[in-house]
């Protein structure tokens, strides 16, 4: 069975600085996949590439049998493709119902809207609470929630999550990979790119580890978890290693 | 006789329509991020649209508005996907130099079809007042007033209630967000800025029978227009209403208490324009805004 996300050969950067060198990974259905990897080596780019904000200036992402990179992002959205951005990217004026709206703006989610906002509230009762505030004003946290919530709005088959713990407490940390524990349990995909490492590992079957654009090291979470080489890739030694593993 | 009351009445009636001539402005910046030069033209052609129907066919200008805002609103979003789209990313200078070339072009195009001469459109209510108290209330400028109400009032209410207003507002706030709601920003774009060319052209049809229409009436607006934005910050709808109604006021009062007024009230945009940017660049109440 071939894979519902597939990435081969990814070439990517910005102007003269090339991001990403050969990527190449995949991601199954109702599989839950992290990359790990220090700053900087191309986890944020990949999300980009993937959800078409950043092209891509070499390689292939097939999904579902059809060539992603061909589609324009709103195209993207509307087959089931949904990111949840680093930082969040909420909308700080509109309030957290008018936020969660604006996910299922799409015309294929806008049928589900009432239902999959139901869905949402139930997942965050937080959010409930506050569906009159203005997203600006929550906390960090809220905001995760509210921005993970936002992209399950889009009723998404593979969802890109880009650090959702970034800058969170602990126990709020806790608390929001316990909703993407929830959320994989409903058989969506989900593509994990993650700093915190044991977070991440916790609630992913299988990761990859990624240095200097591409993947130094691939496998399910139990071998990365005892993986010398991840902590490696952290201060920036895979590099050396050179040949990417595959899974 | 006591003057305060027939000023508050004529500023009003004024900020009203300064709104409605400002708020198209605003919406397509806030949403675009290009100022559009040639707005004052799109006001331009909506007056002489105003005149041709009234002359060629005896139609009042108010029931020739919602025509006239349909095909302005139509030509904005074929000028916009022609000429502006391609722009989008180049420097500011360029987009800038742009919009006030289509300005020009329209200007002289007007020149054209209409020759230089002042037109003007009168309708029976145009020039009728009545008195409410010691106030005379114009009756040409109450209906003016009447109408930018119901169209800034439809536009927030489009903004704030409708799956394109939501999403238009979203796309001001959070460009990149916007775009990974699937949101197809370039459709977006163009339907911004052809809504703000309607409004545009709305506003010229109010002002069709209000004065007098020349092919140049474009820049004054423009002149306006900035400094109406520039008071209350730009990228912000509430601050343009806000300056919109202090830029009435402040001409209203030069008009009533300096002599000869009604000649330095022209000067209070320039005024204003140079010393909100000297003092308070961001504006009253808007955002700092970035390159």
């Amino acid at each position: 069975m071939s894979a519902l996300l597939e990435v081969s050969n990814l070439h990517a950067g910005y102007g003269e600085s090339a991001v990403l060198q050969g990527l190449d990974f995949e991601l199954g259905q109702g599989e839950v996949v992290c990359l790990l990897g220090a700053n900087g080596v191309g986890k944020t780019t990949t999300m980009g590439v993937l959800s078409g904000l950043v092209p891509a200036s070499e390689g292939r992402v097939r999904y579902d049998g059809i060539d992603l990179l061909a589609l324009p992002t709103h195209e993207r959205v509307s087959s089931g493709l949904a990111l949840s951005p680093e930082g969040r990217k909420v909308f700080p004026n509109l309030t957290v119902e008018e936020n969660l709206y604006l996910g299922s703006f799409n015309r294929n989610a806008r049928a589900h809207r009432m239902r999959k906002l139901d869905e949402v509230y139930a997942l965050f009762p937080r959010l409930a609470e506050r569906r009159t505030q203005s997203s600006g004003l929550m906390s960090g946290g809220e905001q995760q929630m509210l921005a993970l919530g936002r992209a399950l709005m889009s009723n998404p088959r593979v969802l890109l999550l880009d650090e959702p713990s970034l800058g969170l407490a602990p126990l709020v940390v806790q608390s929001v990979f316990a909703a993407i524990r929830a959320i994989a349990a409903t058989n969506i995909s989900i593509l994990l790119v993650e700093q915190n490492t044991h977070a991440a590992l916790s609630v992913a079957s299988r990761g990859y580890v990624m240095a200097a654009g591409r993947i130094v090291l691939a496998g399910d979470a139990a071998t990365l978890r005892e993986a010398p080489e991840l902590r490696d890739a952290f201060i920036g030694k895979a590099q050396s290693k050179g040949k990417a593993l595959h899974a | 006789m006591d003057l305060i009351p027939q000023l508050i009445v004529d500023a009003l009636l004024l900020g009203g329509i300064y709104t409605l001539m400002v708020i198209g402005l605003a919406l397509s910046f806030g949403v675009t991020r290009v100022i559009n030069f040639a707005h004052g033209e799109a006001v331009m052609l909506g007056a002489y649209g105003a005149f041709t129907v009234f002359v060629a066919f005896g139609v009042d200008p108010l029931i020739a508005m919602p025509v006239l805002m349909v095909a302005g609103c139509v030509l904005g979003m074929v000028l916009f996907k022609v000429a502006i789209a391609p722009v989008l990313k180049a420097p500011h200078v360029n987009q800038i130099l742009l919009t006030f070339g289509i300005g020009l072009v329209l200007q002289n195009l007007a020149l054209v079809i209409w020759s230089p001469d002042g037109r003007s459109v009168v309708p029976s209510y145009a020039y009728s007042s009545f008195e409410f108290g010691d106030v005379v209330v114009s009756g040409g400028r109450l209906i003016g007033f009447g109408i930018a109400a119901v169209l800034v009032l439809a536009l927030f209410f489009w903004l704030k209630r409708t799956e394109f207003g939501r999403a238009t507002r979203a796309l001001a706030e959070q460009h990149d967000a916007a775009v990974l709601m699937g949101i197809n920003v370039n459709q977006m774009y163009a339907l911004a800025f052809g809504l703000s060319v309607a409004l545009g052209v709305a506003t010229g049809v109010i002002l069709s029978f209000l004065g007098a229409i020349t092919p140049f009436m474009g820049f004054h607006i423009l002149v306006k227009g900035f400094a109406i934005i520039v008071l209350g910050g730009l990228g912000s709808i509430v601050g343009a209403v806000l300056g919109a109604f202090l830029l009435a006021f402040a001409e209203t009062a030069v008009s009533y208490y300096v002599p000869n007024g009604t000649g330095w009230a022209e000067a209070v945009a320039f005024l204003t324009l140079f010393l909100v940017l000297v003092l308070r660049p961001r504006g009253i109440i808007g955002q700092a805004v970035a390159d």
